[in-house]
């Protein structure tokens, strides 16, 4: 039934699609008043009646010449015709523009205008900016087009000779225009500068004049979302740690999964199925204090970019999203220190040249001190107890000569959670380290070069227990090329490769002889090529092919199942022997039709494979103790056939933006678990899994405001995702845990005045699936619950309004520092939302049998209102 | 000063630690369908054995389940069959018999005009190891050392197969004769014997294989003492069918190792092996017997 909605609006966007490419402007009819003009005001009266603009260069025409029309209701390519001589010149719609060019008569020489675009102030990169590009005068080849900066802040146009505007802009910074004479290649470097508070409402209104047929309507981009930094600082935060993945989870078509946590789940996929980047290196586990926290410190991050589908080429590896989080390389300029100091942890961050303009470094660590407090605890237990995390960021540039540069790049990070009344002690990391090679091989040609590593470990040790120290650890080592080729204005061609070697060790007994899960290694190829092509002035169509290989290979020992799931014999491989290989094509292709200057239809179909998976327990949704195991000769790839459809339209001037889109997706080899599975310290963890099929859909709305005093956006999300696995409900469709068919995000943030900021997000979800008692039978001294269907029950909605406010000094022009406060509220209205719901007894349980209880439902709530404070400096 | 600004932090903390349980209403919770539920052994002792009929209860019901009488029940092994008889309501018994390893019984419940089958295979138990029993550490008051023994209970994990398990310790009537005759008998023994309450110890529970995260913290060491000479031990090891034992460890996820830990498994049905949508488990179980007197 709600297909039929989705369906139907699917169809008005096609018919307005329809409509619109029905009323290009050269087939315009515009009537006049009289049929003999001087051509220089007939064309005044043409841009005037059509509301157009028409460019040419002066010797196109003769201005004061007589015109004397055929008729007075023509197109206005007849109009067009009386004036210039179209043996000679051309005429072209180019967004809303009439040019007239000079017609083609010969193979022109091409030159290409290349940079860096930079911050000023501090030289980080600005990845993701855009240059948009349009002739003026007399050129041979007219364009209106555009280019987005890459990761490394590097854009490059390939041009006829001729001259032209070049508009930088990048949203939260004051854009630039340059018009330049282009007879040669040229390398142009650009820095720009932070708008200034946006507002003064005249520089506002300039920039939205520019950027008008930029941003979501113009790119080809289609579930793709950029969260600015500052836009993330400015969202509440649990305990006032701004985080980068508490921001993503608000966006639409991103679900969360318990309370607090550092999980999220894209478009019905699982969290495994994200590929989350850091400086190039993947990140296994993103979570702090069991997921209450992101292990992205903000102070240390320049640009997030978030793909809720139509993933590029080239990556691979994941279904569902890529979150791709790019660290600050350091002031270029000038010494700099900065961090904050909050209720439960403190941050600081060094950043500066090491050869100004040349060479920078930034330096960022944070650490949570609840356990400091324990030190003043009466209870000798308490004071031996320890609970924390801290991370350190790092990172080093280079820049060799013009055309070569280096970067080094490191995280590391750890939480301990050791209570000495607990018989246990867990401990858990991450550690990522890349090293960058840019080199430009000429002007068109860029190319990054990376060495990754990265890992994620676990432990156990249940101290109590001997022998039952339990490690679970992921490691890869990687090499990847990337090459960004620019051959004309209309084209933009990637390709390149990936290969990494993984090394999983989903679980041993350290200490002890007692085998554990079986280490496997394998290696992972990926080799790509894709272009994103311009197609008239309407069309853009970005198309490419991943080729994705995927070796396992020995050493190993590999248990085998028998169709019962019960091990049948362990059989080993040799170092270095490839004992299964699966491979496949990933073919991506989109595209974005504009509907005039505001307004696009975008599509896109993209086949994903995954060849390794996360073995987590999803009973409250705490993500610490997930297992990654690759595919094997029992548990075959993932593979998504995502199909997408979106619809974008700005408003005044480009004050809202308003998306729609729509997703279908289908899922195969569909991870899930057997009743009662056991994922930790079981040696037969493969026998546990049970895979099936999977699909999700979906409707995603949002409206967002980006510019003036107040910034944020809404979003709704309609969608479902299920699974059907034999073994599961008698192999019927059943909701994923994922599945929260309805959710409702608001973010916004106001800026009172020059000191201060209010902010405030409120969030609505349907409840997540989950599987309850129906009824209980009694045995021996136990009280049994008896569940229906897995998933049949739903728990309560979950919503929450967070709150915040920045509290900034009053300005001073000799003022070196800059320092701010921060207020929040979290869960400002203290609902207690259900973590989970389950049922026990109100008493001791085995008692029940005798009368003396009663079992009762219960819903464990992990957050009421949370107030915090912090104090955050730069100088 | 700084103590105000400790103070103030460790408020603040406090309040972020602000989770909590609450009991819910949940719909549908004060109505069940009346399932039957099959409780039933067959051992390789001879004995009467016991099935019990009952049936399922609301979630919310603090109550003791309705007992199944009128049912008529019997066992079958090849062509025998041996009938049971109602001698509490929703408890039947066979006549004195003994199972034998290696055979399949068959129970069959017919009740409310619907027939309820179950099939059990008896396999053999695994001998084992008897329990050690050790005299009284220097931490335990006692009168005079060597005169009590204690023991510890067998761990919950870390058994080579699963097996259900019994330990019960029984002092003598005669104990004084096991004793030198100027004895001074304590007075816990004394009342013991004067009220015959002769077992100081009766324990039954799952010795499962492996461990069971969620079950971790659920148990501790636990020491038996009061055994004097002459105290008898005796021990009790069930086999169970790998189906057997799928029961259990289901029913013990759902009850004993059900936990908010994070090492709690999801929640699932408990299977069965009760035929007609019935619920519970109807086995059959070897027994190996070790019984010691403290001498």
């Amino acid at each position: 039934m709600k297909w039929k909605y989705i369906i139907g609006i699917l169809g008005l966007l096609t018919l307005q699609l329809q409509l619109t490419a029905q009323t290009d402007l050269l087939s315009r009819q515009l009537s006049l008043d009289k049929q003999e003009w001087k051509a220089e005001d007939l064309l005044q009266e043409l841009e005037k009646k059509g509301q157009i603009t028409i460019a040419y260069s002066p010797g196109a025409m003769q201005a004061d010449s007589n015109v004397v029309l055929s008729g007075t209701h023509l197109r206005l390519e007849q109009y067009l015709r009386e004036i210039f001589d179209l043996e000679r010149y051309q005429l072209l719609d180019r967004n809303n523009k009439i040019i007239v060019a000079p017609a083609n008569r010969e193979t022109p020489r091409k030159v290409t205008v290349n940079g860096y675009l930079r911050e000023a102030g501090t030289g980080e990169s600005l990845i993701a900016a855009t240059v948009q590009v349009n002739s003026l005068g007399d050129v041979q080849d007219p364009v209106a087009t555009g280019v987005i900066t890459n990761n490394y802040g590097f854009y490059a146009i390939t041009l006829v000779p001729g001259t032209y505007e070049l508009t930088y802009s990048y949203v939260g910074f004051a854009p630039q225009r340059r018009v330049i004479d282009l007879t040669d290649d040229l390398a142009l470097d650009i820095t720009l500068a932070k708008d200034p508070g946006m507002l003064n409402e005249v520089v506002v209104e300039a920039k939205l004049e520019i950027e008008k047929i930029e941003g979501n309507v113009q790119s080809a981009d289609l579930g793709k979302a950029e969260i600015g930094i500052q836009e993330i600082k400015q969202v509440p935060a649990l305990m006032g740690e701004v985080d980068v993945v508490k921001a993503v989870q608000l966006l639409p078509g991103v679900k969360v999964m318990g309370e607090g946590s550092s999980n999220f789940f894209v478009r019905g996929g699982t969290s495994d199925q994200n590929l989350i980047l850091l400086d190039e290196a993947p990140v296994y586990n993103a979570s702090h204090l069991m997921g209450f926290f992101s292990v992205f410190n903000a102070d240390a991050v320049n640009n997030i970019q978030f793909y809720r589908g139509n993933i590029p080429a080239a990556y691979g590896g994941r279904l569902s999203s890529l979150l791709d989080i790019h660290m600050k390389e350091g002031n270029r300029e000038k010494l700099g220190v900065s961090g904050g100091i909050g209720l439960i942890s403190s941050r600081l961050t060094v950043e500066g040249p090491l050869k100004k303009n040349r060479s920078s470094f930034i330096l960022s660590g944070r650490r949570t001190y609840a356990d400091l407090f324990f030190k003043l605890s009466s209870d000798e237990l308490t004071r031996k107890s320890s609970l924390y995390f801290y991370d350190l960021n790092a990172k080093f540039n280079y820049q060799i000569n013009e055309k070569n540069k280096l970067f080094v790049s490191g995280y590391f990070g750890r939480d301990l959670n050791k209570f000495r009344s607990l018989p246990y002690v867990i401990d858990w990391g991450n550690a990522t380290a890349s090293m960058r090679w840019n080199h430009l091989f000429n002007q068109r040609l860029f190319s990054n070069t990376t060495l990754i590593f990265s890992k994620y470990d676990y432990r156990i040790d249940l101290s109590d227990i001997p022998g039952q120290d339990w490690r679970s650890e992921i490691k890869d080592y990687a090499l990847k090329s990337d090459f960004s080729y620019y051959p004309n204005s209309r084209n933009f061609v990637s390709f390149g490769f990936s290969s990494t070697y993984h090394q999983f060790q989903p679980g041993k007994h350290h200490g002890t002889d007692e085998p554990g899960v079986p280490a496997s290694n394998a290696l992972e190829h990926g080799l790509y090529i894709s272009n994103e092509q311009q197609l008239g002035e309407r069309l853009t169509l970005e198309y490419g092919l991943r080729y994705s290989l995927f070796q396992l290979i020995g050493k190993a020992e590999v248990i085998r199942y028998d169709e019962h799931y019960q091990p049948l014999e362990v059989q080993e491989f040799r170092s270095g022997e490839i004992y299964k290989t699966y491979q496949g094509l990933e073919p991506r292709v989109s595209g974005r039709y504009l509907l005039g200057a505001s307004a696009s239809f975008k599509f896109s179909y993209n086949r994903q494979k995954q060849y390794m998976q996360q073995v987590s327990n999803l009973a409250l949704g705490f993500n610490v103790f997930d297992i990654w195991i690759p595919s094997s000769l029992q548990t075959r790839p993932q593979t998504a056939d995502i199909f997408s459809l979106g619809y974008f339209q700005n408003t005044r001037n480009r004050q809202f933006e308003f998306s729609a889109e729509a997703y279908y997706k289908r899922l195969t080899n569909q991870i899930d678990y057997k009743d009662h599975a056991q994922l930790i310290m079981n040696r037969y963890l493969e026998g546990e899994l049970r895979t099936g099929k999977g699909r999700a859909y979906g409707l995603e709305l949002m409206v967002r405001r980006r510019q003036g005093r107040f910034t944020g956006w809404l979003s709704y999300t309609l969608s479902r995702t299920e699974r059907r696995i034999q073994a599961i409900n008698e192999g019927q469709y059943f909701p994923a845990p994922q599945d929260q068919p309805h959710a409702i995000a608001a973010v916004g943030s106001y800026k009172l005045n020059s000191r201060w900021t209010v902010s405030a997000n409120f969030v609505y979800a349907m409840g997540r699936p989950t599987t309850l008692p129906e009824e209980t039978f009694h045995y021996g001294q136990y009280i049994v619950p008896v569940y229906g269907k897995r998933s049949s029950e739903r728990l309560p909605a979950y919503h929450r309004l967070d709150l915040s406010a920045n509290l900034y000094p009053r300005e001073k022009p000799d003022r070196k520092n800059q320092s701010y406060w921060t207020f929040s509220l979290y869960n400002a209205y203290c609902r207690y939302n259900a973590a989970t719901v389950f049922v026990t007894n109100e008493l001791a349980d085995i008692d029940l049998v005798k009368g003396n209880g009663k079992s009762a439902f219960h819903k464990l709530s992990l957050f009421g209102l949370v107030p915090s404070i912090t104090y955050n400096f730069k100088f | 000063m700084n103590k105000i600004i400790v103070n103030v932090l460790v408020l603040a903390l406090l309040l972020t630690a602000t989770s909590c349980v609450d009991i819910i209403d949940w719909e549908g919770t004060d109505v069940s369908s009346g399932r039957l539920v099959v409780e039933g052994l067959i051992t390789s002792e001879r004995t009467a054995h016991q099935v019990k009929l009952s049936r399922t209860q609301p979630v919310i019901d603090g109550g003791l389940p309705d007992m199944v009488s009128g049912a008529v029940v019997e066992i079958r092994e090849g062509n025998k069959v041996y009938p049971l008889k109602e001698t509490t309501p929703g408890v039947y018994r066979t006549d004195t018999l003994q199972g034998i390893v290696g055979a399949t019984y068959q129970l069959k419940i017919m009740v409310d005009q619907q027939i309820y089958q179950a099939t059990a295979q008896m396999i053999a138990a695994q001998p084992m190891e008897p329990l050690e029993i050790f005299p009284w550490g220097d931490d335990v008051p006692i009168q005079r050392d060597g005169d009590f023994f204690q023991f510890i209970y067998r761990e919950n994990f870390g058994n080579e197969i699963p097996m259900q398990y019994s330990v019960q310790s029984r002092i003598p009537e005669n104990v004084a004769d096991y004793y030198p005759s100027d004895w001074q008998m304590p007075n816990w023994v004394a009342n013991r014997l004067e009220s015959g309450q002769l077992i100081t110890s009766d324990s039954s529970y799952y010795l499962h294989p492996g461990l069971e995260p969620p079950g971790i913290f659920a148990y501790g060491e636990v020491n038996v003492s009061g055994i004097t000479y002459g105290t008898t031990v005796t021990e009790k090891f069930y086999s169970m069918t790998d189906e057997h034992y799928a029961f259990v460890r289901a029913m013990m996820s759902e009850t004993e190792w059900q936990g908010l830990g994070p090492f709690s498994y999801v929640s699932a049905r408990v299977p069965t092996n009760i035929s007609n949508n019935g619920l519970g488990y109807f086995a059959a179980s070897d027994v190996y017997r070790i019984e010691q007197v403290v001498q």
